[in-house]
């Protein structure tokens, strides 16, 4: 295999330097000339019929310059999914109705916050409140109240159905009735947020020409821009969404906000920028949390542990409007079915209409929940059987070239080798199971596994992603990309595909990025595509670029462009380094004698170039990725028997990723998806009562800080190689390492202590009583 | 997050802040650290018109220590102030790492000791080692000045016996005797840093060769509507050799006299933990 | 409410300007003097990331009054550089990786940089718990830990 110079070193992230020195300009930070500040009227009731909505008052209060509500917009919805089954069901302002606490109802856009805030209150809306309902399986029984009484096209027996995911192969009664073991259990995971450290914020400007200009804080701009337009009634082309750094995501800045909206329409009104920052009060208390799910699991197993049926179903609180609902009930069946081989395999998933905010995706999307649940039961199963939890994912885990039951096809897979590695490196057969026979010590350590897969990369809108490399005048590059940074390091990992085909340095680059106007469409940093859908965009314009560099200084060169090599901007003959030209000289060249060819590269990708639709989220039928990553994490805890208190010491784990484009990045991945995993799993938990938000500030909601650092180890598993000229499979690492870590963690926790949970997050009393339990 | 508006003061005495006090009387907040008040404006949770800051009154970041009264401490003093202090770290060593548990390096560069205290917050870790080390607090108005006993302080959650006119000026500590020493222990609401779900403060005077309880203080923290003293435990130990039995039984009476209201069951078990813990460290101290 | 008009010291320079008196340090820095580096992610006294140094102590800007900011020395993150050349934080903190969304890490360095002027060979605990007031989402803190610790160890 060829040296690589750029890709699969770790290389220091190409923003850094904006970053260190506080110039990196986020949307928080954007300030325009006599711009305009807005706040938003939020629903208090959960439920409720807005009769009249009086603005009169607040429209006379000195300083305030428009107000907009459900009336002034174009009654156009919107949803995280947009399909025949699942119409968008949710307005940017309440219209006739308000479904959760917090739901916009109106904007006002006035000279500062102050004003504004007080404009708010002067607004008047009466309401008729209805019946609501916040507890999913209370809202499919057949008394609940309706939220949606024009019901989409899902019908059940169960009400408040917002959608339904139902497959099945193989014969599961049968199944079971042919298993040695039977399990059933119920698991549930709380809802949980994610915290990102730059707050929603949007800048929007209208301009004199007709265009509406967004600086957004986002996951992709070009998902924005199609949701903008569309509620607004604006060509695309007339809504420029700009670059902006964004300060964390995660999953909750993927689709389109009411704020978003607000902030637009409230220029187009006023003719002015409006800017509007959420609290982060107002972030826990009405935008989109993580998806909380509810898996019940039956399991069949024979003899030796080899899983031999399955029956799931999963209950999803969406929220009031369909969110990412539909998705996460599609994604926990993925979820299921990659990791281990299941003959026989029921799935039934809903996504449940509740008064509650809406949900949205939270790295991993419904794997950490479902993991959770799958990892903890075989463990029990493993214990029933006298097999140790090696040894019975040995068993089951999928290998290469196994076809999967919706088609696709596992191409590689390091599967195994990740749990063999993990174990190995953890010594975990040695420290298993111990801890339970050190009665009467404080202090005892656990060791636990969980092993998970993630798709890379997916068909979803938009479906293309697409990349423009630029030879400039000098050989310098300009990379022109629609992938958005969002912190994982996209501008990196882009620049060294460019570097490494086109022979240049990593400072000869320029990205220019996640511009809607300028740069090309790409899906966006929310479906685990980055590296593997935006980097072989990349990598194909860069590789263009260079065979047109290629062609022209091979006829300068009287060569053959096989035998050219590029290095330093530089062009020369393999074994012939006399001979050579400069890329200015080649650009140059190319300008004169080819019809003043600049030499621009064009690349574009999408995952399985044959397949036009992502699988039915109904059925799940269809091919849905052509990639696959694989990890097995272990988590070593220690648990205080006298407090229930936990501490996460350890956490190992070993991915298969391809191959990483960036090591140093992937590390930084790594380390933050444990600490995720780590507050999922012990601190973390949006307590609610009846629609409304308790936790409301970091001070409730605890995620980690420095001092709850857990040790990290990290064992590549490669699986994929980098080629020049060729496309590439590698993986993802931006989500998967959440799952794995969070299940590991449970099952330490029962190692440690001999109690199961079956609920996340593992309160310190949940150990005490289940201790005191074990004891009668 | 915007602080709402007010009128601001900088008065460059006591008796200047006194005054305005008694003009504005409710309408206006002392202003010493910040942390706790603006916080509670910008959540609307109090809403002054006016703030009154003690910032540019000289004098008022003292610690000063006297060998027959003990420790003075002032309203301007920070919770680093205190945990540098050599006087405090030697004399009341519990109180210095207790501040040093509070907040964030952040907070314990800008938050006081006194501003903590009028915060009335039920879980103040602070409150714990001041209620056993039966500290005095010396307050005044145009009215004049009074001194109350910190266990008559904290009323409710979050407030206090002060008078709106009222100004707290100084902490006063006694001079802990022979043979004391002080303990608290506590544990989070979740991870390693925030609230403190449970905290147990100790103040122990015991003989050292046979272990005789000469004289004992309990506060907790966290566990009531505010900081409280457990008296029945305490009434239970004095006199006693502290011993194992003696400890667990004393543990449960502690327990006895919390009334949490939220997570309750696992406030009581914390609470007899912790007793017994901070109880095992005040003793190793003495020996 | 009247402006009033106050003289802060940030970075070394002098900067005169008039403000009402509830608006915050954080504010006048990001609104009106361009100092967009420093950063709220909380508001409320919880995350750090409003973090800025006043004479050399780590302080939450977002809590404190701007015109009671007079007569200091304040330090924001654009005062550690001068033009390309960066302090040492900043160049570990690039070169280990401890940078992914940004967000924190202005507030991170600063306080960082208090932490290593109290003491320059801090343990990795002293580290970990001087930073329990600046909150990531991105990093874990390991990666930060490591570029702490490889200034204190001479790194520049």
């Amino acid at each position: 295999m060829e040296e690589l110079s750029f890709v699969g070193k770790s290389i220091p992230r190409k923003d850094g330097f904006e970053k260190a020195t506080g110039r990196a300009i986020y949307t928080v930070d954007i300030s325009l000339p006599g711009m305009l500040w807005g706040k938003i009227l939020r629903s208090p009731y959960p439920h409720a019929k807005i009769l009249n909505i009086d603005t009169s008052r607040a429209e006379k209060l000195p300083g305030v310059k428009a107000i907009i509500t459900g009336k002034d917009t174009l009654g156009i919805k919107h949803g995280f999914v947009e399909t025949p089954r699942y119409p968008p069901d949710q307005y940017p302002l309440a219209m006739d109705r308000v479904r959760y606490i917090g739901e916009e109802i109106a904007a006002v856009a006035a000279i500062d916050e102050y004003v504004a805030e007080e404009a708010l209150t002067l607004i008047k809306v009466d309401y008729e409140e209805l019946p609501a309902v916040f507890d999913p399986e209370e809202a499919m029984k057949p008394d609940a109240p309706e939220i949606h009484p024009t019901h989409p096209k899902v019908k059940e027996p169960y009400k408040n159905i917002g959608g339904k995911t139902e497959t099945f192969w193989g014969d599961v009664e049968k199944g079971f009735a042919e298993s040695y073991l039977v399990r059933e259990d119920r698991f549930e995971g709380q809802l949980r947020t994610h915290c990102y450290m730059e707050p929603q914020a949007t800048v929007a400007s209208f301009d004199y020409s007709g265009k509406l200009n967004v600086w957004t804080s986002s996951q992709g701009p070009f998902i924005k821009r199609a949701k903008l337009a569309t509620t607004l009634g604006l060509p695309f082309n007339n809504v420029h969404v700009h670059k902006t750094y964004v300060g964390g995501a995660y999953g909750g800045k993927v689709d389109l906000f009411s704020h978003e909206f607000c902030a637009s329409l409230l220029s187009i009104k006023t003719g002015k920028p409006v800017k509007i920052v959420c609290t982060r009060q107002e972030i826990f208390e009405a935008y989109r949390h993580g998806q909380p799910i509810i898996v019940e699991l039956k399991t069949g197993v024979k003899k030796d542990g080899t899983l031999h049926a399955q029956k799931v179903k999963v209950i999803n609180n969406a929220g009031a409007y369909r969110g990412s609902g539909v998705v996460v009930i599609f994604l926990c069946w993925g979820f299921i079915m990659l990791p281990y081989r299941i003959p026989n395999l029921k799935y039934e998933g809903y996504s449940v209409y509740t008064n509650n905010p809406v949900r949205a995706p939270q790295r991993g999307h419904g794997a950490p929940n479902l993991r959770f649940a799958v990892e903890s039961q075989m463990d029990m199963i493993a214990e029933e059987l006298g097999i140790d939890p090696i040894e019975i994912r040995l068993k089951n885990a999928r290998q290469k070239g196994e076809n999967l039951p919706n088609g696709d096809y596992v191409r590689n897979c390091g599967l195994i080798e990740c749990i063999e590695k993990v174990a190995q490196q953890t010594l975990f057969k040695e420290k298993y199971g111990k801890a339970r026979l050190k009665e009467g010590q404080r202090f005892r350590r656990g060791i636990g596994i969980g092993v998970s897969s993630y798709f890379s990369g997916s068909l979803i809108y938009p479906n293309s992603s697409a990349a423009m490399v630029k030879l400039n005048d000098d050989g310098t590059v300009t990379l022109l990309t629609g992938a958005l940074d969002i912190g994982q390091g996209a501008e990196t990992i882009l620049s060294q595909i460019v570097a490494e085909e086109l022979g240049v340095s990593i400072e000869d680059i320029r990205v220019v990025a996640a511009d809607t106007e300028t740069t090309p469409v790409d899906i966006g940093s929310w479906i685990s595509g980055g590296a593997y859908v935006s980097g072989n965009a990349v990598k194909m314009a860069a590789s263009d670029a260079r065979r047109q560099l290629f062609e022209i200084a091979a006829e300068e060169l009287e060569a053959n462009p096989e035998d050219l090599v590029a290095k330093n901007r530089e062009i020369y003959v393999k074994d012939s380094p006399g001979r050579s030209i400069s890329f200015s000289q080649a650009v140059s060249a190319s300008i004169t004698k080819k019809r003043g060819n600049p030499i621009i590269g064009k690349g574009h990708y999408r995952t399985m170039k044959d397949v036009p639709m992502h699988p039915s989220l109904a059925t799940t039928k269809g091919r849905w990725s052509d990639n696959y990553a694989f990890d097995a994490q272990v988590a070593e805890v220690e648990v205080d028997m006298k407090t229930g208190q936990i501490k996460l010491l350890k956490a190992t784990t070993a991915h298969d990723c391809g191959f990483p484009i960036n090591p140093l990045l992937v590390e930084g991945q790594i380390d933050g998806q444990v600490s995720m995993a780590q507050g999922h799993a012990l601190w973390e938990e949006v307590l609610m009562e009846n629609g409304k938000t308790l936790t409301t500030s970091f001070l409730d909601y605890k995620i980690p800080c420095a001092k709850d650092m857990v040790e990290t180890y990290y064992i590549d598993v490669i699986t994929e190689k980098y080629e020049k000229d060729k496309p590439y499979r590698t993986k993802e690492v931006g989500e998967g390492y959440v799952s794995g870590m969070v299940a590991a963690i449970a099952n330490a926790v029962y190692d440690a202590t001999g109690v199961r949970i079956k609920k996340l997050p593992i309160y310190p009393e949940k150990i005490l009583m289940g201790l005191k339990d074990k004891k009668r | 997050m915007r602080i709402p508006k007010f009128e601001y003061f900088s008065p460059s005495s006591i008796e200047e802040a006194c005054s305005l006090l008694s003009k504005y009387k409710s309408e206006a907040k002392i202003l010493a650290g910040g942390t706790d008040l603006f916080v509670k404006m910008k959540k609307k949770e109090i809403l002054p018109k006016y703030v009154i800051s003690l910032k540019k009154i000289k004098n008022l970041n003292f610690i000063n220590w006297d060998e027959k009264e003990g420790l003075t401490i002032g309203p301007l003093v920070t919770h680093n102030d205190l945990v540098n202090n050599t006087i405090v770290r030697e004399k009341y060593d519990f109180l210095a790492e207790t501040c040093f548990k509070i907040g964030t390096r952040q907070v314990r560069n800008m938050g006081t000791l006194i501003g903590n205290l009028c915060n009335a917050s039920p879980s103040s870790d602070l409150a714990s080692p001041l209620l056993v080390l039966e500290a005095k607090l010396r307050t005044v108005s145009i009215n004049g000045e009074r001194v109350i006993p910190i266990e008559e302080f904290f009323v409710a959650p979050f407030k206090t016996a002060l008078d709106p006119q009222e100004i707290l000026v100084e902490i006063q500590i006694p001079k802990p005797p022979p043979s004391s020493s002080g303990s608290y222990k506590y544990i989070h609401k979740a991870s390693s840093v925030g609230e403190t779900l449970v905290g147990v403060a100790i103040f122990l005077k015991m003989d050292p060769q046979n272990l005789i309880c000469e004289a004992i203080r309990i506060g907790l923290s966290s566990v009531a509507p505010t900081p409280i003293r457990a008296h029945m435990a305490e009434k239970f130990l004095i006199g006693k050799k502290i011993e194992e039995k003696v400890i667990k039984d004393s543990a449960e009476i502690v327990s006895s006299e919390t009334k949490p209201r939220s997570r309750p069951w696992y406030r009581k078990e914390m609470s007899k933990v912790l007793f017994e813990e901070a109880i095992f460290s005040a003793m190793e101290k003495i020996k | 409410m009247k402006k009033r008009l106050i003289e802060l010291k940030i970075n070394g320079e002098y900067y005169e300007i008039a403000v009402e008196p509830q608006r915050t340090l954080l504010e006048v820095l990001r609104e009106d003097l361009g100092f967009t580096g420093t950063k709220e992610a909380c508001g409320t006294g919880e995350c750090g990331a409003c973090t800025v140094l006043i004479d050399g102590k780590p302080f939450l800007s977002c809590l404190t009054l701007a015109i009671e900011s007079q007569g200091k020395e304040i330090t924001t993150i654009e005062g550690l550089s001068k033009g390309n050349d960066l302090h040492p934080l900043q160049k570990a903190f690039i070169q280990y990786g401890a940078i992914q969304c940004g967000f924190c890490t202005s507030g991170m360095i600063l306080n960082a940089k208090s932490i290593l002027e109290e003491n320059p060979k801090p343990s990795r605990e002293e580290i970990l718990k001087g930073l329990e007031g600046n909150l990531c989402r991105c990093t874990g803190y390991n990666k930060i830990l490591e570029a702490i610790l490889a200034v204190s160890e001479g790194e520049k």
